[in-house]
């Protein structure tokens, strides 16, 4: 099977990562490798983009950090979704149940006399 | 392992000042490097531990970029987006942004000025050379862009002294220079401040000149014909890159070369030379500081000089060659059988075989020459 276009995900980043959050606490690599598994490996998001859409949800209070136990490499940072970062999500989702049938009608639908 | 992650991960901070946010971003990393290499090298066991970091750290995109989103934003109301093509979403902030698109058989020479700006060169995903500029917090200026008979002249504007004492809205600009990979000719960037990075791209038939006053040049994973790279003060660091020719100039810094090809003229005034795994030839020149070069491949003569710092030199254990290594007030060594011309405490000349293929000459006037 062909690789998923990043172009077709790159909007639902956020919804993609608050979902993942919302089912557990979670962190950067253990994300990554989620992603890769929920989409059969069709699909992949690098820990770098992973970063900076932590930061993002951070800032906008939808996820909130804090230290776990202690790894290898010291105490594991973990982030987890806030009562917000639910609003949101379901917000997401529902936009996505909408949007689902318009697109797919767009993309390969016929045009309609107005 | 956690020291090779330190290791690994000195180039993607390299230049950085460790405050909060990064000192804590540095940690996560290191957490996830080590579970993501771990896990490569249960399932390839043969890999050593340096290769599953490197795998590890190549896997996760370009960190150097959020490294550098997050000390920018370290207490200042901006919150870049990095995405996978690794851009800088500043319009979101509402920040002044200008694009310009040229088809790539209307270039020929590329000139860009900018006085304190960073600098990124990345691969066009189009037949077009692509510039994007973002600023914010300079007033009444932006980028000139001027193209005449194949030559693009960029210019970018100099923040004035009442720009940078604007509370919380220091200037800041970056250009990004998307290049397509069939561009030929010469890209030139005069830059007298700022941090400049080439990633992830390849032009082989492009000549590409960096100088810059003061600030850290990265090059990653880039091919291109030839490089022409000076620094005043500050850093030049390189990694997976291949060109023709390298000729490198630095006055004050450390030129620290990884995994790459070509053949090499390198002056350091006033620090270090570093080469890891390097193919090709070269000259090297240290006046104040050290040269380590170790190669994977040589096809041509080595030719070493310092003024008052060590010259080590590593090349693979089958090659033959002729060396003349000499050490006006130190000490020369080499750990090979050979047959020697001469051999006293600072001088070496001779032969590891009869079939030599290359020449190794050192010369250092207060140091230590080592060869294996």
């Amino acid at each position: 099977m062909a690789e998923i276009s990043k172009d077709l995900i790159r909007g639902h980043t956020d919804a993609i990562v608050l979902n993942i959050l919302a089912q557990g606490d979670s962190y950067g690599y253990r994300i990554v490798q989620d992603i890769r598994s929920m989409s059969d490996n069709q699909y992949e998001l690098n820990e770098a983009t992973l970063y900076t859409v932590f930061r993002r949800l951070q800032k906008d209070e939808l996820v909130t950090p804090y230290y776990g136990d202690e790894t290898q490499g010291g105490r594991r940072k973990y982030y987890a979704i806030t009562d917000r970062g639910h609003e949101v999500l379901r917000t997401a989702q529902a936009d996505w149940q909408i949007a689902k049938p318009i697109i797919d009608h767009l993309v390969s639908g016929k045009v309609v006399e107005a | 392992m956690n020291e090779l992650i330190q290791q690994a991960l000195v180039p993607i901070f390299d230049g950085i000042d460790q405050t909060g946010d990064v000192a804590d971003f540095y940690r996560e990393l290191t957490s996830d490097v080590i579970e993501s290499a771990q896990n490569i090298r249960a399932a390839e066991p043969n890999l050593t531990k340096t290769e599953a970091v490197n795998r590890a750290l190549e896997g996760m995109g370009d960190l150097r970029a959020v490294v550098l989103m997050i000390a920018d934003t370290e207490g200042v109301d901006v919150s870049p987006v990095v995405t996978d093509e690794n851009t800088v979403d500043w319009s979101k902030k509402g920040q002044r942004q200008v694009f310009k698109a040229i088809p790539v058989d209307r270039v020929q020479n590329v000139t860009i000025n900018t006085q304190d700006a960073n600098v990124r060169f990345v691969a066009s995903t189009t037949d077009d050379l692509e510039l994007d500029y973002y600023q914010r917090g300079i007033n009444g200026q932006t980028i000139q862009i001027e193209e005449r008979d194949g030559n693009i002249k960029v210019v970018l504007p100099r923040p004035n002294f009442i720009d940078y004492i604007v509370p919380f809205r220091h200037p800041h600009q970056l250009l990004e220079v998307r290049l397509p990979s069939d561009l030929l000719g010469t890209v030139r960037l005069d830059a007298r401040a700022g941090n400049i990075s080439l990633d992830n791209f390849a032009t082989p038939d492009l000549d590409l000149a960096v100088i810059l006053t003061a600030g850290n040049l990265r090059i990653n994973r880039v091919q291109a014909n030839r490089f022409d790279l000076g620094a005043k003060a500050g850093n030049i660091q390189a990694s997976q890159v291949k060109a023709e020719e390298w000729r490198i100039v630095a006055r004050a810094g450390n030129v620290r070369l990884s995994d790459v090809t070509g053949e090499f003229d390198v002056a350091v005034r006033s620090g270090n030379v570093v080469l890891d795994d390097a193919i090709g030839h070269g000259i090297f020149k240290a006046t104040s500081g050290n040269v380590r070069t170790i190669w994977r491949q040589v096809d041509g003569d080595l030719n070493f000089a310092a003024e008052s710092g060590t010259v080590k030199v590593r090349v693979p254990l089958s090659d033959q060659f002729k060396f003349n290594l000499q050490s006006q007030s130190g000490i020369v060594r080499l750990k090979r059988e050979a047959t020697y011309e001469v051999q006293v405490q600072g001088y070496a000349k001779g032969t590891t075989s009869k079939d030599a293929q290359y020449n190794v000459i050192a010369r250092v006037k207060s140091g230590v020459v080592k060869l294996d």
